[in-house]
């Protein structure tokens, strides 16, 4: 197995008395793109924002078990969500560049988190993430206007470009092309290979060729009549694709269910 | 058509039911249209309109307007005086301070009240002064040969330019409007900062699920409804008594010291606590309304609380918080009641120049002019009248101008 970015252990979310995810042992593997897939409801979106706290702002959830990041629970009494999720980074299913300017979108989330270099060295940080979104191009000449000016595939490489600007570990993303055309989708997919020579990427996603195409490793997460949420097979996107151990997930990526 | 025997053919019937609806809904449209513009008519009608004015000493026989006094030079009306004025009144006002020195206006106003004292004997509504101007000359000739009929238009801007006065044709709302203004400004600044701190502690750190959370949003929504009146035995029991020292000015030195707790500070806070839960409840409904991706987004990259809701809630919510205060003002603008029961003085004729002064507002105004016995003051109390809702439909038009450049922006 391959040096691990995050790791849960006997990880349960709870929303309210409903158990939404149950026991779930993952080891994610660093600079790898990873892949959790699985059909509505399974708990896919739930487990991955475990992993960075968001749950946490959602009322009446609770959080069991651990999540090992750099050899800390982040759930550990001493640990600040707020420092969690700058250091493992997230991007969401629709895009939502803040109403602000292209070059706020990105700087601010470095400025909140107490950058002190000069005007200069925070215009070449932002550069650099809009470059690392492969969106600089795009928009280097109109980094004044609206995010919200942008097409949608922009604007959600905006958002990638503003997550990765705050230098994060990891990068969560929930379903990030499922309000995209194809073409749009495509270049997130490219993107995403990219990134993971630097971040180690965890993707949620409904698409299966998506799975195929992007992720090394894949995560199946089902739920069963009375056993919502658990992870039923987790290895190589290869093995996973042709050769399911379990028959759950040949059924569900052959197309016989979900 | 293809009819099935499980249905039973009554679409003419509910077409009828329907129509039968909409005839009910435009009459109540239509009632409620007929309402409003028999309100502005009534307004109107008095606010305008000949009036018979009889006179000591007629200014037409000296070749004068009553109206253009200003305009002559202050030793024409110091001459008048000298020739109209018993001599010992006119040498006691003298000695008082010399006439000749006097300025133009105050001679003015001396010539008015000391020669002319015209006094409105009757008035005639717009409606009969534009219809039946025949009669009404004729009525003057017969009934009041004395006095000289002339159109007045008890709204203009010498009646927004003048403090209050018991004669009506030189009373003006000026004292009322400045009061009203006054009271507003203490309003905001009470009730805006309450308001949106607790609606931002209600919304964005509270437990909602918690019995207490749950208790005070009903009591926001309850005193919402409370009537005003008790708000102003409220303000009465806590401003003027309880806290006199500090709402005459007492504290802050002897300058301010002249009246009690009935001042401008008590009525404004007063409306300020009356406005709290509507700001509070509108500012509530303006953070709901920022979208939770937007939250989300800014939590995603380790930003704190606070640095979500100064940064990315605030400036998103503001045009609604706004919005929202203005119209929560407009209502503290109409109130009556619960500054009758702080203290307005209803009679004031000097401006209001701090927040300790004695004050009186235009509802105030309004009330105390039709509650006179004098059919002229009904002419006033509708200039008023007008002069209220003009303020009213500023603010509310702010309102909307605010809320249509959010519009624009997104």
């Amino acid at each position: 197995m391959e040096d691990t970015a995050i790791e849960t252990r006997g990880l349960r979310v709870y929303y309210g008395d409903f158990l939404a995810v149950r026991d779930v042992d993952l080891r994610i593997p660093r600079n790898r793109v990873t892949a959790i897939i699985g059909p509505s409801g399974c708990g896919k979106s739930t487990v991955l924002r475990a992993l960075n706290r968001m749950n946490d702002l959602i009322p009446h959830v609770r959080v069991q078990g651990t999540v090992l990041f750099e050899g800390q629970d982040i759930y550990g009494p001493e640990v600040d969500p707020v420092e969690v999720r700058r250091r493992i980074g997230m991007v969401f299913q629709k895009p939502n560049p803040f109403p602000k300017s292209i070059y706020e979108n990105v700087a601010w989330g470095v400025r909140i988190n107490g950058f002190q270099g000069s005007r200069k060295e925070l215009d070449d940080l932002v550069e650099q993430a809009l470059r690392g979104a492969a969106l600089w191009d795009e928009v280097k000449d109109k980094l004044g206007q609206s995010g919200l000016s942008l097409s949608g595939g922009q604007q959600q490489r905006l958002c990638i470009a503003r997550a990765i600007a705050v230098r994060p570990q990891i990068i969560l993303m929930d379903e990030p092309a499922s309000a995209l055309d194809p073409i749009a989708t495509l270049k997130i997919e490219e993107l995403m290979r990219r990134l993971a020579e630097n971040y180690t990427i965890l993707v949620v996603t409904h698409n299966m060729q998506q799975a195929a195409r992007v992720s090394d490793y894949t995560a199946f997460f089902t739920t069963d009549p009375g056993r919502t949420g658990h992870l039923v097979e987790f290895g190589p996107t290869e093995q996973i694709f042709t050769n399911p151990k379990d028959r759950r997930t040949e059924d569900y990526i052959t197309g016989r269910f979900g | 058509m293809n009819r099935s025997p499980a249905f039973a053919p009554n679409l003419s019937s509910r077409h009828r039911k329907g129509l039968i609806g909409l005839a009910l809904f435009q009459l109540a449209t239509l009632s409620s249209v007929v309402a409003l513009m028999a309100l502005l008519y009534t307004l109107v009608d008095h606010a305008f309109g000949y009036a018979a004015i009889e006179y000591q000493v007629y200014p037409g026989d000296l070749g004068m307007d009553i109206y253009r006094l200003d305009d002559l030079p202050p030793e024409t009306l110091a001459q008048v005086l000298a020739e109209y004025l018993p001599p010992q009144v006119y040498r006691s006002l003298d000695q008082d301070r010399p006439l000749a020195g006097r300025p133009g206006p105050e001679l003015a106003a001396l010539v008015i009240q000391r020669v002319f004292q015209p006094k409105v004997v009757r008035t005639w509504s717009l409606t009969e002064s534009l219809l039946q101007r025949e009669r009404i000359a004729a009525q003057a000739r017969a009934e009041l040969p004395y006095a000289e009929v002339r159109f007045v238009d008890w709204i203009n801007a010498r009646f927004l330019s003048r403090p209050q006065s018991s004669d009506p044709l030189r009373a003006g709302v000026r004292t009322a409007i400045l009061g009203s203004l006054w009271l507003m400004a203490i309003a905001l600044f009470t009730g805006l900062p309450l308001g949106v701190s607790a609606a931002i502690y209600l919304e964005e750190y509270a437990d909602r699920g918690h019995w207490f959370h749950r208790l005070v949003q009903a009591n926001i929504h309850n005193l919402a409804g409370v009537p005003s009146i008790i708000y102003g035995i409220l303000g009465l029991a806590v401003f003027v008594r309880g806290l006199a020292p500090i709402t005459s000015g007492a504290i802050f030195g002897p300058a301010g010291a002249t009246v009690n707790g009935r001042t401008l500070l008590s009525g404004g806070m007063t409306l300020g606590l009356l406005v709290l839960p509507l700001v509070i409840i509108n500012t509530q409904e303006a953070i709901r309304a920022v979208p939770a991706s937007l939250r989300e987004a800014a939590y995603g990259l380790g930003a704190t609380r606070w640095q979500v809701v100064w940064h990315h809630v605030l400036p998103v919510a503001l045009p609604g918080i706004m919005t929202g205060t203005i119209l929560a003002l407009s209502r503290a603008l109409g109130e009556t009641a619960p500054l009758v029961v702080v203290g307005a003085s209803t009679f004031i004729t000097f401006d209001p120049s701090g927040p300790f002064d004695r004050f009186t507002a235009l509802p105030i105004q309004i009330y105390q002019w039709t509650a006179r016995p004098q059919d002229v003051f009904r002419n006033l109390a509708a200039a008023a009248s007008i002069t209220l809702l003009v303020l009213l439909l500023l603010l509310n038009s702010t309102a909307v101008y605010i809320r249509y450049r959010a519009r624009q922006g997104r």
